[in-house]
C-alpha cells in the first residue's frame, strides 16, 4: 500500500466550492482509478492551504493515474478548470509503517476528530526505521493515554520532497478544549519528557499543522454533529 | 562542461501549453548558443518545469547568453512571449564532474537504449558538507553510480555549482528512471541491499541532507 499526500494552495474564498466539485467529481474520477481518498482537510489556521491523502496499492497504480492525469481529456479539461479554486499542488508518495491504519481500519474505525494534529519529522540520515519503529513502542501508547489516536505514520518515498521525512498524524480532540486537556495530559506526563530526550536522537525539527476534518465526504473528518452544526453556522 | 539548470515557475495550469511553446519559439534560435540536454514538468508539482542546456567548456560561452537575449531577435520575441507562460525562474550555471555524460555521450548511448523511453526522471540535490566534496564525488564515482545503475537507474548528468544561483556544497544529478513502478522496485531493492547501506552509513560523515524531484520529459527533450 502507498499514500500520496498533496499540499494544496486555494485561491480565497473558494473553498466551499473547491470541496463541493472535488466531491462531485474529481474523487469519482479518480477513484475508477484506484486512488482513493483518505482525508481532505483545510490546514489550520492557514487561509490557502489545504492537504489531502489517498490510498492507492502499489506504483503500478500511480503509474496509471499519471498517465490519467497527463493523457486523460476529461482530465485536462479539469486541470484547466480547477485554477478557478487551486493555483498549485506539491506532492509526495509515502510508505506506511506496518502498523499505519489502512483506509478500510479507517472507515471501520473511531477515527472521526474535528482537528488532527499533523506532525513532518526530518529525521537523521540513516535513522528513518529506528524512529518510525520508536514511534510505535514508545509514543503511540502514551499518545493513546492523552486521548490521542495514530490515524497514520509514513516515510517518504518518492514525489516532490526532502531527504528522511517522517510523516504521523493523530486525532488531536473534537473542540479546542479537547486539545487543551490533551495537552495538559502530556505536559504532565514525565514520559513525554522522556521521549523527546530519545527522539533527539533521531530527529532534529518537526513541524506542526493541525488539519480541520470539515469536509463532508472525506473519511476522516469531525463528527456528524458537529458537521451539521458547522453547515448551520455557514447557513446563517 | 558547463551547463544552465532553469527551475521555471509556470502559470497555474499553462505547462502543457509552455512546453509546446518552447518546442516552436525557443529552440531553434536558442541551439544557436546552446545543446538542448532536457525538457521537463514536474511530475508531482503542477506548474513547475525544468531545463537543462550545455553551454560550452568556456566561461566565454556563458556570456555568448547575453547575444540571444539582448541582440537576437529571435531570443528577443521569445521573452516577449514566454511572459504569458511563466511567472518566475531560477537559473544557476553549473560545471559537469568528471563522470558525467555531455550531450554527445548521451546521443551515443541513446542508440545503445539508455536515455530513451524513460517516463521519469529522478532529480537529486545534495549538500555536501565542507571539505567533503572530493571524497563524496570519489566515492559516487566508484561505489553509488556502478550500483544504482546495475539496479537499473542510469546517470544522466552530475553537476557542481559555477555561478549565479546556489548554494555551497550543491551536488546536482539527474537519473533516468523508466517509471514509478521501475521506482518503487528499486527503491526496495536498495533498502535490502547490504551493500549500499554501508555505503549510505559511510556516507553520513559527507553530506548533510538533500532534497529531490520527479520530472516528466517532454517529447522534444534530448533526454526522454
Amino acid at each position: 500500500m502507498l499514500y500520496l499526500h498533496e499540499t494544496l494552495t486555494i485561491v480565497p474564498w473558494t473553498e466551499d466550492e473547491f470541496w463541493h466539485v472535488m466531491g462531485t467529481d474529481y474523487v469519482p474520477q479518480v477513484e475508477k482509478q484506484g486512488l482513493r481518498l483518505v482525508g481532505l482537510f483545510k490546514v489550520g489556521i492557514r487561509y490557502s492551504e489545504n492537504i489531502a491523502l489517498w490510498e492507492v496499492d502499489d506504483w503500478a497504480t500511480l503509474d496509471r493515474i499519471r498517465e490519467f492525469h497527463d493523457k486523460d481529456p476529461w482530465m485536462k479539461t479539469w486541470k484547466l478548470e480547477s485554477i478557478r479554486y487551486r493555483t498549485d499542488w506539491v506532492a509526495r508518495v509515502l510508505e506506511p509503517a506496518s502498523y499505519s491504519p489502512t483506509l478500510a481500519k479507517i472507515n471501520k474505525g473511531d477515527y472521526k476528530s474535528t482537528f488532527y494534529l499533523h506532525c513532518q519529522a526530518r529525521v537523521f540520515p540513516g535513522k528513518v526505521s529506528e524512529y518510525i519503529n520508536a514511534i510505535k513502542k514508545e509514543l503511540v501508547p502514551i499518545a493513546k493515554s492523552w486521548g490521542m489516536q495514530l490515524v497514520g505514520c509514513y516515510q517518504v518515498a518518492a514525489g516532490e520532497a526532502d531527504s528522511d521525512e517522517v510523516f504521523s498524524i493523530w486525532t488531536a480532540g473534537d473542540m479546542i478544549a479537547g486539545w487543551g486537556a490533551i495537552r495538559d495530559a502530556a505536559r504532565k506526563d514525565p514520559a513525554l519528557k522522556r521521549w523527546e530526550a530519545k527522539a533527539g536522537a533521531w530527529r532534529n525539527e518537526v513541524i506542526y499543522k493541525f488539519l480541520l476534518g470539515l469536509v463532508s465526504f472525506s473519511p476522516l473528518r469531525m463528527k456528524e454533529e458537529f458537521l451539521q452544526a458547522v453547515k448551520l453556522m455557514k447557513a446563517k | 562542461m558547463i551547463y544552465l539548470h532553469e527551475l521555471l515557475d509556470v502559470q497555474p495550469g499553462m505547462i502543457d501549453e509552455y512546453t509546446d511553446a518552447a518546442a516552436n519559439h525557443l529552440v531553434a534560435g536558442w541551439n544557436r548558443y546552446v545543446k538542448t540536454v532536457g525538457f521537463f514538468k514536474n511530475a508531482f508539482r503542477h506548474r513547475e518545469g525544468f531545463a537543462l542546456w550545455e553551454l560550452g567548456e568556456e566561461a566565454v560561452s556563458v556570456d555568448s547568453l547575453g547575444g540571444f537575449t539582448f541582440k537576437d531577435l529571435d531570443g528577443m520575441a521569445w521573452q516577449r512571449l514566454a511572459l504569458k507562460y511563466r511567472q518566475d525562474w531560477y537559473d544557476s550555471w553549473i560545471e559537469s564532474v568528471p563522470f558525467c555524460p555531455t550531450v554527445e555521450m548521451i546521443k551515443k548511448r541513446q542508440k545503445k537504449g539508455d536515455f530513451t523511453g524513460n517516463a521519469l526522471y529522478y532529480w537529486e540535490q545534495t549538500k555536501v558538507l565542507p571539505g567533503k566534496m572530493d571524497e563524496f564525488l570519489k566515492s559516487m564515482q566508484r561505489e553509488l553510480v556502478p550500483m544504482e545503475e546495475k539496479r537499473g537507474m542510469k546517470l544522466a548528468g552530475c553537476y557542481r555549482w559555477y555561478g549565479a544561483c546556489g548554494q555551497s556544497g550543491e551536488i546536482t544529478s539527474l537519473w533516468a528512471v523508466k517509471d514509478l513502478a521501475h521506482w518503487g522496485k528499486m527503491r526496495d531493492e536498495r533498502l535490502k541491499d547490504p551493500a549500499f547501506q554501508k555505503w549510505a552509513e559511510k556516507a553520513i560523515a559527507w553530506r548533510r541532507e538533500s532534497s529531490y524531484k520527479f520530472w516528466i520529459p517532454a517529447y522534444w527533450s534530448l533526454l526522454h
